[in-house]
């Protein structure tokens, strides 16, 4: 008696393929948000800046300790920081100066040159307030 | 005598699948590997708008929490950081330095090492952070869901 012949099964077997491209779909997923960085390019200044004064045309923007910003002097939200900023961009053309008081957090630091830069000025430099050595 | 077209039963389990898939990971840990040593747990840089994409070659400064300088994951004592970046700086193709610091650390620390880059020759530093989406605008009244309709 013959045996029933099975007939041949002539599709590519895709299952490896699909389980690559699962864990690459995986692997993606928990990789993309470290790879999510951005960056800010940040001029030093050396010498440290007495609060309240500037240069000729230089915008001063003040960071303190406690996240509060100070534009030439006037307390600003940050909120209204950049709307500040954006409307004396063209009144200055020396740039703008940010100084940090150094137990400021670096979040405040990094928030007003994100406002700075966004506000459309050309040269930015950072420094530290006068009469707060830094480490060494 | 046996039929030509009779088959025997394959009775072992199929790996290829499986070493398709654990040669994909070893390859994805192999590229991934050299990024993630060179980020340390527990910084959490803060949050920019904007900004330049990062040369992932750029010789990287993280500063914890706590204000410790780390470069490839390894702790630099605040004292050798000028030395150790002077050593580093001459073989970087562009001298530039990435310092991605945590948000809650001193600015001061991010300061001192800026001021170390610059001795060192780093011709331009650049703060990371971790990029944050633009808010959108509020949409006119007329668009709104439940808005006036023109």
């Amino acid at each position: 008696m013959n045996r029933k012949v099975q007939p041949l099964l002539e599709e590519i077997n895709i299952t490896p393929l699909t389980d690559i491209f699962l864990v690459l779909l995986i692997i993606m997923m928990v990789v993309a948000p470290m790879l999510n960085f951005r960056g800010l390019p940040a001029a030093f200044n050396p010498g440290s800046a007495e609060p309240g004064v500037a240069a000729a045309n230089v915008l001063l923007v003040e960071v303190g300790a406690d996240r509060e910003f100070r534009v030439n002097g006037k307390a600003t939200e940050s909120d209204d920081l950049l709307q500040v900023l954006r409307a004396a961009a063209d009144e200055f053309a020396g740039g703008a100066e940010i100084v940090v008081h150094p137990d400021a957090q670096l979040a405040g630091m990094v928030f007003a040159l994100n406002a700075v830069e966004r506000a459309g000025f050309d040269h930015v430099s950072v420094t530290a307030r006068q009469g707060v050595p830094l480490g060494s | 005598m046996r039929r030509a077209t009779d088959k025997s039963v394959i009775a072992e389990i199929n790996i290829t699948p499986l070493t398709d898939v654990f040669l994909v990971l070893l390859v994805i840990v192999i590229l991934v590997a050299p990024f993630m040593a060179s980020m340390r747990k527990g910084v959490r840089p803060p949050q920019v708008l904007g900004g330049t994409t990062l040369d992932p070659q750029a010789l990287t400064l993280e500063i914890d929490r706590d204000g410790g300088y780390f470069i490839e994951g390894r702790h630099v004592p605040r004292s050798e950081l000028a030395d150790t970046l002077s050593a580093r700086v001459p073989s970087l193709p562009e001298k530039t330095l990435v310092i991605r610091g945590d948000r809650e650390s001193q600015s001061a620390a991010t300061l001192t090492a800026m001021d170390a880059a610059r001795s060192a020759g780093v011709e331009q530093v650049i703060l990371a952070g971790i990029s944050q989406t633009e808010p959108r605008a509020p949409l006119p009244a007329r668009t709104r869901l439940g808005g006036p309709r023109p």
